[in-house]
């Protein structure tokens, strides 16, 4: 079982030994809170999405559902359904119970309004990975410049070369250049992409952006759960031209029909698993068109003969190393 | 109900609150292609064919611009709605959505039987595009056979999921599934099942593209060929609103006819496989004369089998002759039945009630089928509250025999009175008009029928009954007449002639009329359609229908085709150069 499975059901069952959770909590009569056991069974990313967790619970299929109308006003059992993050959740306490602040909630919302910035107060658990010499989540504050940021995880002994600030589906951001961008909403809004997860993957220059874009589209051609005709035909079509792209076997029309094909598809779908498919492949076309061209000109990978291969092809993404 | 006002392509609609944009487009006659959605089936919005731009008015009341296109069928109608179903946003995502589902397709439409009525093929045609960019090998999924009457090509679905949902909402049985994810989709057998449900075939039909086809009609025929005719379904007294497919006088499958108030868009397999007598090699196709105690004998003509019959009908006189009709004929055919033998020394056969143990949805008069109770709690209900069920009665006409000859000459004790009379040698002739396939008649009508001197047996196939005969007349299968059933309802609907008689084969209403003429009585001229008129003037339980009236109009003419038929625009060769010079190669 993962750790962080243990780790929640654990939490779970505490709260319910200290009741805090279960029938009539804090002494209250028909005051119910009930926390199940999240599911296990494996099933696709799509359906951990907004849309998609009340058809799952309910054991209807783990696919989003296509009601028009927002969980918020019918979701799980067509009743109005809140779905939070567990970051969003476990900060709640903090800000508005005091809690650790003597129950002050003033002086919880005011610490809270201490960090970060105006827009976005607060902090964020960043998870950072990748080409870093400490990967691990870090707690900072919102807007938090990405190049401190990097450096706090130990920074890299090469340079970078790009970095996806917000989870794989965020658009990817080149290094340097964006070295000074503020990891908040708005910073990271303004830079054309989005702090998302806030799962920051970093990448050097031994990367083939191809590559990456190669791995993140395997991942989304088997996370789709295939409801949606743009998204389950899309993610392995983009797949396929990607892999050929990598093994040299590329044309120059590819680039324009996977742009056509994401043009397609996003906005098209019951969830936004379309446009987490393509925005990385728009960005990483539009940022490394040049990297895109080597390979389908030169014939081949021209890092697979490179730098990258010096540096022992070290996986990309892979969180902890 | 107060109703919603909005507008479709600048039409003013009002329908009310909760109905779908896509309802609402397709009652009013505006066409948006559409896969997954079912009128009948709960919304899906996978398929993602329908989509069209909505505009809602903002806070100042101008209509806003839709950044994104929305699903028709998941779009509910609100008030100062614009929809747009032409716009170059609308254009542009139904030929995306039509280059995804080719993608992965086989474009085996040379071996396809879905061809011709596959909404792949028409709305390719006509929203689609000309070319492919897809360079990649296709993914391959399973072929099998989900059971009796189904055979799935995995290549060629589409993954709308119509199929998963009929068996899960309409037939209750939850045969089929989905399984896999992403672009590895595919419908399967739910674990240890067989997709042999009496409602089985129904998925063939609202399959809009030809991953799923009838096993029954497998490379048989193309579809372009086949006259389609509207009928009522024969095999139960539910009458199921169908339509005939015939090719060259053939009769290739059956379809179910869209009747809200009767089948919905459905129909069993029972129904569905029964016309195949039709075309049995025991069809009787010529006349025979069989006497009982001489060797001769041998085929005659119509006119001097009719002759034979009045002979032996004058011979028996009124006292000494029978006469029996079976619940499969048709109104008309009953009311000169019954103008020509009365309703006295008449009795009805029929075909018995359903024996199978198997489960599915059965409706019908239980007390005179105890053995089967009503299962009302599975199937989805109609339009009228009524669910899709199988009647236990398997005759199609028991009403209109009841209400034209009477109850008490349709009730078994009559039937008993005659095999007694027969059995006592009181009876000199008997008059049978079966015309029911696949009929055993029970044990003491067969021998009463040896036991009676003469007895004349108008059917459709050699038997027990054409046995039991001295004078054969071959009949016609009810595909084979004009007419109307009234169904356990009480519902009276008109049947098409979607085939001439075969052979020397004769109507029941051809006979009967040249018997009347033989017998020297005034016939008159006897169309089903003036008969019809007779009964509604004469028979109480008729009166106020009208010929047309019977004959319900599909708003929806088959359930796999669009609310109106379409006319596919031409392109030209210059169109269609223009298209593909836009693509790559």
């Amino acid at each position: 079982m993962p750790l962080g499975y243990q780790r929640l059901v654990g939490a779970v069952q505490e709260a319910y030994e200290r009741g805090l959770l279960g029938k009539g909590i804090f002494g209250i009569d028909g005051f119910d809170v009930e926390i199940d056991d999240p599911p296990r069974a494996p099933a696709p990313t799509s359906a951990a999405k907004r849309r998609g967790c009340s058809p799952r619970w309910r054991a209807a299929g783990a696919t989003p559902s296509s009601s028009p109308l927002s969980p918020a006003v019918s979701g799980l059992f067509g009743c109005p359904t809140v779905v939070n993050n567990v970051v969003t959740i476990a900060y709640l306490p903090y800000i508005f119970g005091g809690f650790g602040r003597g129950g002050d909630a003033e002086a919880g919302i005011a610490w809270w309004r201490s960090h970060g910035t105006e827009k976005s107060p607060g902090l964020m658990p960043y998870s950072i990975s990748g080409h870093v010499r400490a990967p691990g989540v870090y707690e900072l504050p919102l807007g938090t410049r990405l190049g401190d940021m990097l450096e706090l995880a130990g920074g890299w002994e090469r340079p970078w070369k790009a970095v996806i600030p917000g989870g794989s589906s965020a658009k990817i951001l080149r290094l340097p250049e964006s070295l000074d961008v503020s990891m908040d909403f708005e910073g990271l809004m303004q830079a054309g992409t989005m702090l998302g997860s806030a799962g920051v993957i970093v990448m050097d220059e031994t990367v083939c952006v191809v590559d990456a874009l190669y791995n993140l589209l395997r991942f989304y051609a088997h996370e789709s759960c295939g409801q949606c005709t743009p998204c389950r035909e899309g993610t392995g079509w983009a797949e396929k031209i990607v892999a050929r792209i990598e093994k040299g076997q590329g044309r120059m029309e590819d680039l324009d029909t996977l742009l056509g094909l994401a043009d397609r598809a996003i906005g098209k779908t019951i969830c936004v698993f379309a446009e987490a498919f393509c925005w990385p492949i728009q960005s990483c076309i539009a940022l490394f068109r040049e990297e895109f061209e080597a390979h389908i000109r030169e014939r081949r990978c021209p890092l697979r003969a490179g730098p990258r291969a010096a540096a022992g092809e070290r996986a990309v993404g892979a969180g902890a190393h | 109900m107060d109703k919603v006002r909005f507008r479709i392509d600048g039409i003013e609609i009002e329908a009310p609150p909760g109905t779908m944009v896509l309802e609402a487009a397709l009652d009013h006659g505006i066409f948006v292609p559409h896969y997954c959605f079912h009128r009948a089936l709960s919304v899906a919005g996978n398929c993602r064919m329908c989509m069209v731009e909505v505009r809602l008015p903002g806070r100042d009341g101008k209509l806003e611009p839709a950044r994104k296109p929305s699903i028709a069928c998941a779009t509910e109608v609100a008030e100062g709605m614009e929809v747009l179903t032409t716009t170059p946003l609308v254009t542009e995502a139904r030929k995306g959505v039509l280059e995804f589902l080719l993608i992965n397709h086989p474009l085996d439409c040379p071996v396809c039987d879905q061809a011709g009525e596959c909404d792949l093929q028409d709305f390719s045609y006509e929203f689609g595009e000309a070319f492919s960019r897809f360079r990649e090998d296709k993914l391959i999924k399973h072929t099998k056979d989900f059971g009796p009457e189904v055979r799935f090509y995995g290549n060629r679905c589409i993954n709308c999921t119509r199929c998963v949902r009929f068996t899960q909402e309409i037939a209750g049985s939850c045969d089929l599934v989905q399984v896999q994810r992403g672009g590895h989709n595919v419908i399967d057998l739910a674990p240890g099942r067989v997709f042999d449900h009496p409602l089985s075939g129904n998925v063939v039909d609202i399959c809009p593209v030809g991953a799923l086809v009838s096993r029954d009609m497998l490379h048989r025929v193309r579809v372009w060929h086949l006259e389609r005719t509207p009928s009522i379904c024969p095999h139960c007294a539910t009458g199921c609103n169908i339509e005939i497919h015939t090719q060259d006088e053939v009769v290739h499958r059956l379809k179910p006819r869209h009747n809200p108030e009767v089948n919905g868009y459905w129909m069993c397999d029972f129904g569905r496989l029964g016309y195949k007598h039709i075309h049995a090699p025991q069809r009787l196709l010529e006349h025979r004369w069989q006497p009982r105690d001489r060797a001769e004998g041998g085929r005659l003509g119509f006119q001097s089998v009719i002759e034979l019959v009045a002979e032996a009908i004058r011979t028996a006189g009124p006292e000494g002759t029978w006469a029996l009709a079976s619940a499969w004929l048709t109104n008309e055919e009953l009311w000169l039945f019954r103008r020509l033998f009365g309703t006295e020394q008449v009795a009805l056969i029929a075909r018995p009630p359903w024996q199978e143990r198997r489960f599915y949805p059965v409706w019908g008069d239980s007390e005179r089928n105890p053995s089967l109770p009503r299962q009302r709690e599975r199937g989805r209900l109609l339009e009228d509250g009524a669910t899709f069920m199988i009647a236990a009665d398997r005759n199609p006409n028991r009403t209109g025999a009841e209400r034209i000859l009477g109850e008490q000459a349709c009730a078994p004790a009559r039937l008993d009175a005659f095999v007694n009379a027969a059995l006592a040698g009181q009876v000199r002739c008997a008059v049978v008009l079966a015309s029911m396939p696949d009929y055993l008649p029970p044990e003491p009508l067969a021998q009463a029928l040896a036991a009676v001197p003469e007895t004349v047996v108008v059917d459709l196939a050699d038997g027990p009954l054409a046995g039991a005969a001295t004078i054969v007349i071959a009949g016609a299968a009810w595909a084979e007449k004009r007419g109307t059933f009234t169904n356990g309802r009480g519902r009276t609907q008109r049947l098409e002639m979607a085939r001439p008689t075969p052979g020397q084969a004769r109507t029941e209403l051809e006979v009967l009329h040249a018997l009347g003429t033989q017998l020297g009585r005034p016939m008159g001229p006897c169309s089903p359609r003036r008969l019809f008129g007779e009964l509604v003037g004469e028979v109480a339980a008729f009166a106020g229908l009208s010929w047309e009236g019977v004959h319900h109009q599909a708003p929806e003419w088959s359930p796999h085709m669009a609310a109106q038929p379409r006319r596919l625009p031409v392109l030209s060769p210059a169109a269609l150069v223009r298209q593909r010079g836009g693509g790559a190669g």
